[in-house]
């Protein structure tokens, strides 16, 4: 028997039999089955995919023995991990691995004028409210236009509390030219469901798993509108400014953005503007010639007219990573970010190179949070144009500057055991340069371990619910001040500590009591 | 500054411009319409800021704009319900002269229609986010195609609703691409794969078709895999990127790892695959079709060669041209658009050019036209440039005595027609000349390469269509014949062949 032979018929002994897996996946809202779900088991070496008949049953047969992962996909359907894998013996045929779906839902409803006639494309824009490192956000899910008939209808859409805004594209702006004669001074706004200025006086749409909410009509504000007109000016460039005037509502994402071009002559023109306070810009991140210009307008019951826009170049930042003291030999490249402290305004992001060098190009004036993406190394002290900034801010001046950033690798350890399964664990510093906390998960036994933490006062709390957004929030994590253990972490310390985790049950019930 | 003053020159013969927005099979007014009066862009001025007067109907449909400067205009209208006036191919056209009343604009409005239904797949399932369109034969580049015209989107329930179409006919087709779980292959109406076997659907005005159902059947889908290889060594080349293309715009790509590619979730079909060695413009390139049928596609070899680099001479007699780098010309190939470098002596180069036959393009300021094209001793016909081995050099003659002619468009009541498209076309010229006529029929043509012509005039051919041979043939008989001399101006007034825009629809065949 020649030698290959031999070699394939000792594997042929020595591959393990195989096995086999079935189960069912149900509608988590209905508890009925659900067809056509695809199934994937990923193991090492192999895939493995079936799709579910009328009565949510799969099966897949010739399962070589492991740990395989299962994951489950339908249209209308939140695609799952299942967070405990399928483990699978030789020749056992495992069975009844139920999965269960959560549905997405649907919001539908019209737009309508001041008559309740419908008013065809009009953007309407669903934003799903969520909780953060950022606080409160209402972050965007989805637009569309109405259709012919005023209707809109969002779908798949996870479960959650939604606002809805509409607001007329066509009121955006953009025209490359003089706009004479303007006859149309009043126009429909950016509205909030069912018929409000700010999200803050909107009202909520709370959708259940697999539900659809009808009949959600907004109706648009109609308004007398202003022009914003003046002047961009920038001393001593010639260059012509190609890029237009952003009209945006001032600390807020409440209303739609309005556009207007600077016209050669420096000149612009915006119109449809509703009273209120906006924050106008210019912003181009030419590589060349980066400009910027930022300046607060009030609109009363007037046009207003006489608005200057100066134009500052924008600069570099230049900068320098050391590692551990020293001048890296290799560094990953991380993420580095000057986070504005000031809105609306640019968020500047660049790459560390391995030898520590990074450019942080077009930046505008102004102050900023500087924030590097990572823990290993953590970055441990900023130093800008020779000053320290030990909470991370910085104020960058219209010449651009010197950005040195200190990371580390003498980050000490928290571990220990929280009881119960799964738990989420933050571990949150004061004093850092982090701006939200180190977060893990415990594993089974309730065992976890926080890694390459930087030196220095943390408050550890452990979460029975593994919603990672909300522990980040500050004023939620606030609520459970006096549930959190004190740690005192140093440079390479292991510390050790146990941990009760805050329930389901108390966290549904502060988030209740958030602002 | 200087242009503030003429701005402030012109403002002085500033004109009132009014009309109305009817309906335009009713006749009745359409009120409160947005109307908007924009200036049309000087000629090779792309970048020039235009004027925009903007207003609203009132209930009995009229509107006016005062104090609109000198210039020449185009007026379209928005209403809930209409689509844009424009969408038409019929723009009115407003001039506005110092001194002179502006005649009254009657904008037409057209109510538009609407086509519904649901997208299913072969078990009578739904289908959410399949792309619907509606789809009608036009031209581009004087090439007969499919165009889309409106589309939509399925949702939860199945359902699209495709609105704002002008009434007409059409086609609609389906497709959903979303990887291995669920693709489905275009189909048209009612359940073809092949456009001329599919229905052609009359969308009313202000109606709706509906129940325009659609079922798809669900694709396997297969792996091209191959190898691309250096034409001297025959070694698997490096660095080298695979696309696959359909000629429905679909693209999926993949790099050449160790020594040979994949590309992953092509349906069955044709695919034209083009590798490109990286470094861009510079790097060689490969071109294969591909048929791939219900299995993988396995073996597929592209030999890299590098592109040619073809070269020659842009005169004018015996001189170099004025301001010569105002002049482009272009080799327009299935799937690259090059552009040629022309310096100020006159020499021009296409650099990287893949071994393909081409059309040569180009863009001309006023006063002169294309002469002659020759590749060696040979005069290249119109109808391409065969650069499929080492090209002889290039010559390119342009001359500046080329021929005007001008007129008016009249309908068969003798009345003046404005837009209407005027085209003239030879057998010697490699171009095809056209105008459009303005608010009096008024045309005019400039540069004519001096010959023997046939002209036409279409009142209401849709756009691009004139420019095609194929589309002018049953027109030819109403062809003006027309010699064109050297450095003169002729007048010719010509009768408009009526309303062809249902024959482009009518004309059916493949793509």
């Amino acid at each position: 028997m020649p030698l290959s032979h031999l070699f394939l018929a000792f594997l042929f002994l020595q591959a393990p039999k195989p096995g086999s897996v079935s189960g069912t996946v149900t509608n988590a809202a209905t508890g009925g089955p659900v067809r056509k779900a695809h199934i994937t088991l990923r193991a090492a070496e192999q895939t493995y995919t079936a799709t579910t008949d009328a009565e949510g049953h799969f099966a897949v047969s010739g399962v070589t023995p492991g740990t395989l992962q299962a994951q489950v996909e339908c249209a209308g359907f939140q695609a799952l991990l299942r967070p405990e894998p399928v483990r699978v013996a030789e020749e056992q045929h495992v069975t009844n691995v139920t999965v269960a779906l959560i549905p997405n839902g649907v919001i539908t409803g019209r737009v309508l004028d001041e008559n309740g006639d419908p008013m065809p494309q009009m953007m309407v824009e669903a934003a799903l409210e969520t909780y953060g490192l950022a606080g409160r956000t209402l972050s965007p899910r989805g637009s569309m236009q109405t259709d012919d008939r005023g209707v809109y209808r969002f779908f798949d859409l996870p479960a959650g509390r939604y606002f809805l805004m509409a607001s007329n594209p066509a009121l955006a702006g953009g025209w490359n030219g003089r706009v004479h004669g303007d006859a149309v001074e009043t126009a429909y706004v950016a509205t909030w469901f069912p018929a409000a200025a700010e999200s803050r006086a909107a009202t909520a749409n709370q959708l259940a798993p697999g539900a659809e909410l009808g009949g959600i009509d907004i109706r648009m504000r109609k308004m007398r509108v202003y022009h914003v007109r003046g002047k961009v000016v920038a001393p001593g460039s010639q260059q012509r400014l190609d890029a237009p005037v952003m009209l945006a509502a001032c600390q807020t994402a409440d209303r739609q953005f309005l556009y207007a071009p600077i016209l050669r002559d420096g000149s612009f023109d915006a119109s449809g503007v509703e009273p209120g306070s906006w924050c106008a810009t210019v912003t181009a991140t030419n590589p060349v010639h980066g400009f910027y210009a930022r300046q607060t307008v009030t609109v009363t019951d007037h046009d207003v007219n006489d608005v200057i826009l100066t134009v500052a170049a924008t600069a570099d930042v230049r900068g320098l990573a050391l590692l551990d003291s020293g001048a890296p030999a290799s560094l990953p490249r991380l993420p580095v970010q000057l986070v504005p402290l000031e809105t609306p305004g640019r968020t500047v992001s660049a790459t560390i190179q391995p030898d520590g060098t990074f450019t942080l190009a077009n930046t505008a004036a102004g102050p900023y949070r500087v924030e590097v993406n990572s823990r290993t190394p953590y970055l441990k002290a900023v130093r800008f144009n020779g000053q320290d900034a030990p909470d991370g801010r910085i104020l960058v001046p219209s010449s651009g500057g010197q950005l040195m950033l200190s990371l580390a690798t003498d980050g000490g350890e928290i571990g220990g055991t929280a009881s119960g399964e799964n738990a989420l664990i933050t571990a949150f510093s004061s004093s850092g340069l982090e701006a939200g906390p180190a977060i893990a998960g415990a594993g089974s036994g309730g065992n976890f371990l926080l890694r390459n933490l930087a030196p220095g006062d943390y408050q550890v709390l452990a979460w029975e619910t593994r919603d990672y957004s909300l522990v980040q929030y500050a004023e939620f994590r606030k609520l459970f001040d006096s549930r959190a253990v004190s740690v005192t972490v140093r440079s390479k310390s292991h510390e050790t500590v146990t941990l009760t985790p805050v329930t389901a049950a108390e966290m549904e019930a502060a988030k209740a009591r958030l602002p | 500054m200087i242009r503030g003053l003429l701005f402030l020159a012109m403002a002085a013969h500033a004109q009132t411009v009014q009309g109305v927005t009817v309906n335009s099979v009713t006749h009745k007014p359409v009120a409160g319409a947005i109307v908007q009066l924009i200036s049309a862009a000087p000629e090779q001025d792309a970048e020039a800021e235009l004027e925009l007067y903007r207003g609203r109907s009132d209930e009995a449909g009229r509107f006016r704009f005062d104090r609109v400067v000198p210039g020449h205009y185009r007026a379209i209208a928005d209403a809930p319900g209409f689509p844009r006036a424009n969408l038409a191919g019929r723009v009115a056209r407003v001039s506005v002269a110092p001194g002179a009343t502006v005649p009254e604009v009657t904008i037409a409005m057209t109510l538009a229609a609407v086509i519904s239904g649901r997208v299913v797949d072969q078990d009578g399932d739904l289908i959410a986010y399949a792309s619907v369109e509606a789809l009608q034969y036009g031209y581009q580049s004087g090439k007969k195609s499919l165009q889309q015209m409106g589309n939509a989107r399925s949702d939860d329930r199945g359902e699209y609703r495709i609105f704002g179409l002008m009434p007409g006919r059409y086609y609609v087709r389906a497709q959903m691409r979303a990887g291995a779980t669920a693709t489905y292959a275009p189909t048209f109406f009612p359940g073809q794969r092949d456009v001329t076997q599919a229905s052609l659907l009359e969308a009313p005005t202000g109606g709706e078709l509906h129940s325009i159902d659609i079922m798809l059947h669900q694709e396997e889908l297969h792996n091209a895999t191959g190898k691309v290889v250096d034409a001297q060594t025959g070694q698997a080349a490096a660095n080298v990127y695979v696309m696959a293309r359909t000629a429905d715009g679909f693209a999926n790509g993949g790099a050449q790892l160790a020594d040979s590619f994949t590309i992953h979730g092509l349906i069955p079909g044709k695919y034209v695959l083009t590798a490109q060695e990286s470094g861009g413009g510079t790097g060689r390139s490969a071109r294969q079709v591909v048929d791939v049928g219900s299995a993988d596609l396995t073996g597929v070899v592209l030999t890299l060669s590098a592109g040619l680099e073809v070269a020659g001479t842009v005169r004018t007699g015996s001189d170099v041209p004025d301001d010569a780098t105002k002049i482009q010309f272009f080799l327009q190939g299935d799937d690259a658009n090059i552009a040629g470098h022309i310096n100020a002596a006159g020499a021009i180069t296409f650099h990287n050019v893949r071994p393909d036959h081409y059309h040569l393009l180009w863009t001309l300021p006023k006063g002169i036209y294309v002469k002659s094209i020759k590749l060696g001793d040979r005069v290249l016909p119109d109808d391409g440039i065969d650069l499929t081995g080492p090209p002889a050099p290039l010559a390119i003659q342009l001359a500046t005595d080329g021929g005007r002619i001008q007129g008016v468009v009249r309908n068969s009541a003798g009345e003046p027609v404005a837009g209407a498209v005027v085209t003239m076309h030879s057998d010697t010229a490699y171009d095809v000349w056209t105008a459009t006529s303005d608010e009096a029929g008024q045309y005019a043509i400039r540069d004519i390469a001096p010959g023997e012509y046939r002209v036409l005039a279409f009142d209401d051919a849709p756009q691009g269509a004139p420019q095609d041979p194929d589309f002018r043939k049953p027109f030819e008989k109403s062809a003006v014949p027309l010699q064109v001399l050297p450095s003169t101006q002729q007048k010719v007034d010509l009768v408009a062949v009526p309303g062809v825009q249902g024959l482009v629809v009518g004309v059916g065949g493949g793509e």
